[in-house]
């Protein structure tokens, strides 16, 4: 009995251990579309523009800021109000290991820089999605098929917006707390009960 | 059998019982709804205005708006509406004016059903109000402190916590039309 317990305390440890553990080479901070910081490098009010992993090409307006000398934020936002922000980490000496950490955390390596119109270093590129005012909200969309320019990019990987983001997200609520309360004791007197 | 099955029972609770204290410890953390600044410096609000509520229509949102700061790392966060970061600028001024709220269905739980487009109105003690568009909705990190910068339009940030265990912080970017 007392084994289990154990067994369960130090499994719930480990669950909330696991992102460190996990943690490779620490990505910089990057701001967020909603408030952009550094220095505007590029804007397109409009246009076709490519994202980086994504082999369609968006419609839509594009900015790209320098958040300093080597990394880059992107802010592409689609004519349909569909907004894809793509962080630009320039990396030079990372082995082959933290490279393939770094993918398993959603980060797409781009070997060159040059194709999106950068410097020919090697880029780590991450893209989420966020919502953004359109003028041509009307549009049903902003993905195209058509490869064409490329300002550097970003797609959709992990965050969802508009609420579809993973349970538990209401921690705090009252009701939850409550309810979880009753169904551990619950649990946890059926089962002395089957012991007698 | 029956004794693997009691086992099984008592785990399960005991895992359910240690969570649900977890949670009651996350619900009186008085940073979950913090970014990740212990301080910020005062903008120099000279503005005659008291916004006193915030309703959002969209998702039938009419709840009061109270004061809060940033003390020695803690974020004050009032548990009947909506807390407005004193040390930002008055909604309405020009910059960047912050407002939280809890993600409870009470509160900002339906925060995330903001598309761009909709109208945030702030009530002022004077009796006037200023309406806002909403402009970007996104999910960022606390570590995402830029949101948080001052800015040279007149917008409010309005957030709430979401993701997973309130990790994360879901932003409404509102400004004044």
């Amino acid at each position: 009995m007392r084994t289990y317990i154990l067994g369960a305390i130090l499994g719930i440890v480990l669950f909330l251990m696991a992102p460190a553990l996990a943690d490779a080479k620490t990505p910089p901070d990057f701001p967020a579309c909603s408030n952009p910081q550094g220095t505007l490098k590029v804007e397109y009010n409009e246009g076709i523009h490519g994202i980086a992993g994504e082999t369609n090409s968006y419609s839509g307006s594009d900015a790209v800021y320098y958040i300093d000398d080597e990394n880059l934020t992107q802010c592409f936002c689609a004519d349909n109000g569909d907004g894809i922000q793509s962080n630009w980490w320039k990396v030079n000496s990372l082995d082959e290991e933290e490279i393939e950490i770094l993918k398993s955390q959603g980060w797409i390596y781009v070997p060159s820089g040059a194709n999106w119109g950068l410097d020919s270093s090697a880029y780590f590129v991450k893209n989420s999605k966020y919502e953004c005012k359109s003028d041509n909200s009307n549009d049903n969309g902003g993905n195209t098929n058509s490869s064409s320019s490329s300002s550097s990019g970003s797609s959709s990987s992990d965050s969802g917006v508009g609420g579809a983001v993973l349970g538990l997200a209401t921690t705090g609520e009252n009701v939850v707390v409550y309810t979880l309360i009753g169904l551990g004791f619950s649990l946890l007197s059926i089962g002395l009960l089957l012991r007698k | 059998m029956r004794k693997l099955l009691s086992s099984a029972f008592i785990i399960s609770g005991i895992i359910v019982l240690l969570f649900s204290f977890f949670l009651i410890l996350h619900r009186n953390n008085p940073n979950r709804l913090s970014f990740d600044i212990n301080n910020m410096n005062s903008s120099q609000n000279q503005s005659e205005l008291v916004p006193i509520g915030i309703k959002i229509s969209s998702i039938n949102v009419n709840l009061p708006i109270v004061y809060s700061s940033i003390a020695d790392g803690k974020w004050e966060a009032t548990e009947n509406g909506v807390s407005y970061l004193s040390q930002s600028v008055i909604p309405g001024e020009i910059g960047n004016s912050i407002l939280y709220g809890h993600n409870w269905r009470s509160i900002l739980g339906n925060l995330p059903k903001v598309k761009p487009g909709d109208l945030i109105e702030i009530y002022y003690e004077n009796g006037t109000k200023k309406t806002f568009e909403v402009s970007f909705t996104q999910i960022v990190e606390p570590t995402q402190t830029s949101i948080l910068d001052n800015t040279e339009d007149t917008r409010i940030t309005l957030y709430t916590c979401t993701g997973f265990l309130d990790t994360k912080r879901f932003v409404v970017t509102a400004v004044l039309i």
